[in-house]
C-alpha cells in the first residue's frame, strides 16, 4: 500500500476514534481506565473496531478479506494500542489464530473461516499448556484418530480470548511418539461442540491488560471432522512455527504504542511545568532523557519496519528478523519507559489521575510484548541456533550475495516502495545463513556518507559523519562476534548451543543488526520521509543508544545534537503525529489544561 | 550489634513471620495481596509487626529517648 494511501487509512481511523483525552469520544481514556480497573472486557471497543473493519486487514483478499501490505494491519493497530493495549489484543488474537488458516488451510477452508469471521466470528489460539509453557514438542492434548476424524483430549492454558471466542485453533499430539512430525493443527468450533464436552478455565486475574480474556480450555474426547484439520497429518509443528514468526513480528506494536503514549503524557507534563524560571523540557538533563526516549522509539520502528516488511519481503529469513525484533523492541522498551517515569516524576504512580493515570497502564501493559508468543528466552535461543552461519556469511558473502542483500535493503526499509504479496507459507524456520539488513549495513553507511558530501548545512554534514563513524563501529563489531562465537564453540563443544553466553553473544547481534536497520532506514527513507525527517541529528542519537548498550558511559552526542533532536520532537508532539517514521496525523488532540496541570 | 547477635536477631524475626506463601503464618502473602487487591493499608500487619518490638529498633538511644536495645522487645525474646 502506497504511503499516502497508509496515510489516509490512519487518519480515518484516527478521526472515527477521536482524541482518547476527551471523553466524549468513540474510545476515551475514562472508559478504558474504567474497564481496565473493573478487569472488564472491552466488549464495546472490540466491537466498534470490527464494525470498522480493522480485522479484515489481516484477513486474505483472495478469501474475502482486506488484506494487502501486513504493516497497514500492523498500524492500525498501533493507533488502537495507543489507547488501550488491552483492546489492541483482544482485536487481534482472531487475526493471529487465523495465520495457520493463513499458511496451511485449503481454499475453501480459507473463504469458509473468513467469511465466518466478518460475520463475527471470533477465534482463540491454542498453542500453550500448563505444564509445558514455550515447548511444543512436549505439549500433551491429543487428537486421536476416529472414523471422519479426531477426538480432542487435553488443556490449554494462558490463551487469549479463550472464553470469549466462538473457536480455537489448537495444536494437538496426532502421534504418541510426537517429534517434529508428531502434531497438526485443527479448528475447533466451540459453538457446534456437544454442551460440556468443551470446558472453559477460569479467567487468570493480571497485572497488565487486566480487561483481556486470558484463560483456557478443556476437552475430553471431542470430536473435530477430518476437514477441520489445517494442512496434512504431521504438519503442525511446522505451520505453528510459522505462525508464531507472524506474532512476533507484529507485537513490537503494542510495545511501541504503550511508549509513544507514554512519551505523548510526559511531554505534556515537562512543556508546561516551570521549574527555577523554565520548562521542564529545557532542563538539560530532563531533555536529554526525553530526546533519548525518542531516539529509542524511532530505534524500535527502523528494527519494526524491517521485521513486518520482511514479512513479504525475504519471508525465507523472517526467523531471523521476527526473533531480532521479539527480542529487542519489548526489551529495550521497558528499559525507555522507566527512564520516562523519572522524568513524569510522581505522576507516574497515581492510578486516578486525571490526566497521567493512563501512564502506569501503559507501564504495566507493555510487559505482555515480552512473553507473549514466545519469550526473550525462546528468541535469543533461536537466534543463538542461527548466529555461527549468520555471522559467517556476514564475514564472507561475495558480490552478488551483497548485491541481492543490498536491493532487498531497499525494499525492507524504504517505506514507499511497493512489495511482493504476503505468501506465509513461503516463511522459513532457517534462514541458512541469511540476514539482508546485516549485510546490506556497509552499503547503506556508504550511501550515509554519499549523503554527508551532498550535505548543504555543516551541522547536518557533521552529524552525517558522526553517523556513519558510529554506525561503522556497531557493524563493525559482528566480525569480533564471529571470531568469539567460534571461540565459545570450541570451547564448550556440546554445551554451546544451551551455553548463557551463547545467548550473550545473540543480544550483541541484535545490536548489530539494530543499528543496520537504523542506517537503512535512513538511506532507503530518505526521500519519502516527511519534514523534520529524516534528520542527521536524530540518526546519531538513535547509533548512540545502540552503542551505550555496550559503552554506557560514553557519548558521541554533545548539547547541539541534543537541542536539535528536541526542536524534531517538540515538532511531532506540537503537530500531534505518532512518534515513527511513518508520522501518522493523530487525532486533534482535546485537553482538560486543568487536568494536564494538576 | 555483632554479626552473630544480627544474625539470631533476623533468624527470631523470620521464625515469628513464618514462610509467606502459608497462609497460616503471621504475615503471609495471601494477607498482603489481599490488602493490595482491596487498596485498604496492611494494618493488621502493621499491628503484628509493632507487636513483635520492630519499630523499636528505628527508635533513638539519646537520653531523651526511651532507651531500647531491639532484644529487649517483648515480642521478639
Amino acid at each position: 500500500m502506497p504511503k499516502s494511501d497508509l496515510t489516509e487509512l490512519a487518519v480515518r481511523l484516527e478521526e472515527f476514534l477521536g482524541c482518547p483525552h476527551d471523553a466524549a469520544g468513540r474510545m476515551a481514556y475514562t472508559r478504558i481506565m474504567e474497564l481496565d480497573e473493573r478487569e472488564s472486557y472491552p466488549y464495546e471497543f472490540v466491537q466498534m473496531l470490527r464494525g470498522w473493519g480493522v480485522p479484515e486487514y489481516a484477513l486474505p483478499g483472495e478469501q474475502g478479506g482486506r488484506a494487502g501490505d501486513v504493516e497497514a494491519e500492523f498500524n492500525l493497530v498501533r493507533l488502537v494500542a495507543r489507547r488501550d493495549p488491552a483492546t489492541a489484543t483482544a482485536l487481534i488474537i482472531t487475526n493471529l489464530a487465523f495465520m495457520p488458516v493463513w499458511i496451511a488451510g485449503t481454499d475453501e477452508q480459507k473463504r469458509r473461516i473468513v467469511e465466518a469471521v466478518k460475520h463475527g466470528h471470533r477465534l482463540s489460539w491454542g498453542l500453550s499448556e500448563r505444564a509445558y509453557g514455550s515447548d511444543l514438542l512436549a505439549n500433551a492434548m491429543t487428537a486421536t484418530k476416529v472414523d471422519g476424524g479426531y477426538l480432542l483430549t487435553g488443556e490449554k492454558w494462558l490463551i487469549g480470548n479463550a472464553t470469549w471466542s466462538d473457536g480455537m485453533v489448537v495444536f494437538a499430539r496426532t502421534s504418541e511418539r510426537g517429534g517434529t512430525g508428531g502434531f497438526s493443527i485443527f479448528v475447533l468450533d466451540k459453538r457446534t461442540a456437544p454442551v460440556g464436552s468443551v470446558q472453559e478455565l477460569p479467567g487468570e486475574r493480571l497485572h497488565g491488560l487486566r480487561a483481556m480474556d486470558i484463560s483456557g480450555l478443556k476437552v475430553e474426547g471431542v470430536f473435530v471432522p477430518e476437514e477441520a484439520r489445517l494442512g496434512l497429518e504431521g504438519q503442525g509443528l511446522e505451520t505453528a512455527l510459522k505462525a508464531t514468526q507472524t506474532a512476533r513480528a507484529q507485537i513490537s506494536s503494542i510495545a511501541l504504542s504503550a511508549v509513544d503514549t507514554g512519551l505523548r503524557l510526559t511531554l505534556d507534563f515537562t512543556e508546561g511545568r516551570i521549574i527555577l524560571g523554565q520548562a521542564v523540557s529545557d532542563i538539560p538533563y530532563s531533555r536529554r532523557q526525553l530526546t533519548e526516549v525518542f531516539a529509542d522509539l524511532l530505534v524500535a520502528d527502523a528494527v519494526s519496519l524491517g521485521a513486518v516488511r520482511g514479512l513479504q519481503v525475504t519471508p525465507q529469513q523472517v526467523s531471523v528478523s521476527s526473533s531480532v525484533v521479539k527480542y529487542f523492541v519489548p526489551t529495550l522498551l521497558e528499559r525507555t519507559m522507566s527512564q520516562l517515569a523519572v522524568v513524569l516524576g510522581a505522576r507516574f504512580f497515581l492510578r486516578a489521575h486525571p490526566h497521567y493515570g493512563v501512564f502506569q497502564k501503559m507501564l504495566r501493559d507493555l510487559l505482555v510484548a515480552n512473553f507473549a508468543d514466545g519469550n526473550t528466552v525462546v528468541n535469543l535461543r533461536n537466534l543463538g541456533h542461527q548466529l555461527q552461519p549468520l555471522l559467517a556469511t556476514a564475514q564472507s558473502a561475495d558480490d552478488k550475495l551483497r548485491a541481492e542483500a543490498v536491493e532487498n535493503a531497499a525494499v525492507l526499509y524504504g517505506i514507499e516502495r511497493s512489495m511482493p504479496p504476503y505468501e506465509p507459507w513461503r516463511q522459513e524456520l532457517f534462514s541458512r545463513g541469511r540476514d539482508d539488513t546485516v549485510l546490506a549495513a556497509p552499503d547503506g553507511i556508504a550511501r550515509l556518507r554519499a549523503l554527508a558530501e551532498e550535505a548543504k548545512e555543516d551541522d547536518q554534514r557533521d552529524w552525517l559523519v558522526r553517523a556513519a563513524d558510529t554506525a561503522e563501529e556497531l557493524i563493525g563489531a559482528a566480525a569480533p562476534l564471529a571470531g568469539r562465537c567460534e571461540k565459545l564453540r570450541a570451547e564448550l563443544g556440546r554445551a554451546y548451543g544451551q551455553s548463557a553466553e551463547l545467548f550473550d553473544l545473540a543480544k550483541e547481534y541484535c545490536l548489530v543488526h539494530a543499528a543496520a536497520a537504523c542506517v537503512l532506514t535512513f538511506v532507503h527513507s530518505h526521500e519519502a520521509l516527511e519534514e523534520p525527517l529524516p534528520n542527521a541529528a536524530v540518526l546519531l542519537l538513535q547509533l548512540e543508544r545502540l552503542r551505550r548498550h555496550l559503552r554506557p558511559h560514553e557519548a558521541v552526542t554533545d548539547q547541539a545534537v541534543v537541542d536539535e533532536v528536541m526542536r524534531v520532537l517538540r515538532h511531532f508532539h506540537h503537530e500531534e503525529r505518532l512518534f515513527s517514521h511513518w508520522q501518522f496525523p493523530l487525532a486533534e488532540r482535546v485537553l482538560d489544561q486543568d487536568a494536564v496541570r494538576s | 550489634m555483632r554479626k552473630p547477635d544480627l544474625t539470631a536477631l533476623v533468624t527470631r524475626f523470620e521464625e515469628f513471620l513464618g514462610c509467606p506463601p502459608e497462609p497460616a503464618g503471621a504475615a503471609p502473602y495471601a494477607r498482603v495481596t489481599g490488602a493490595d487487591g482491596r487498596e485498604t493499608p496492611a494494618y493488621d500487619l502493621v499491628r503484628v509487626l509493632r507487636g513483635w518490638g520492630m519499630p523499636e529498633s528505628a527508635l533513638s538511644l539519646e537520653p531523651s529517648a526511651t532507651p531500647v536495645r531491639l532484644g529487649d522487645a517483648p515480642g521478639g525474646r
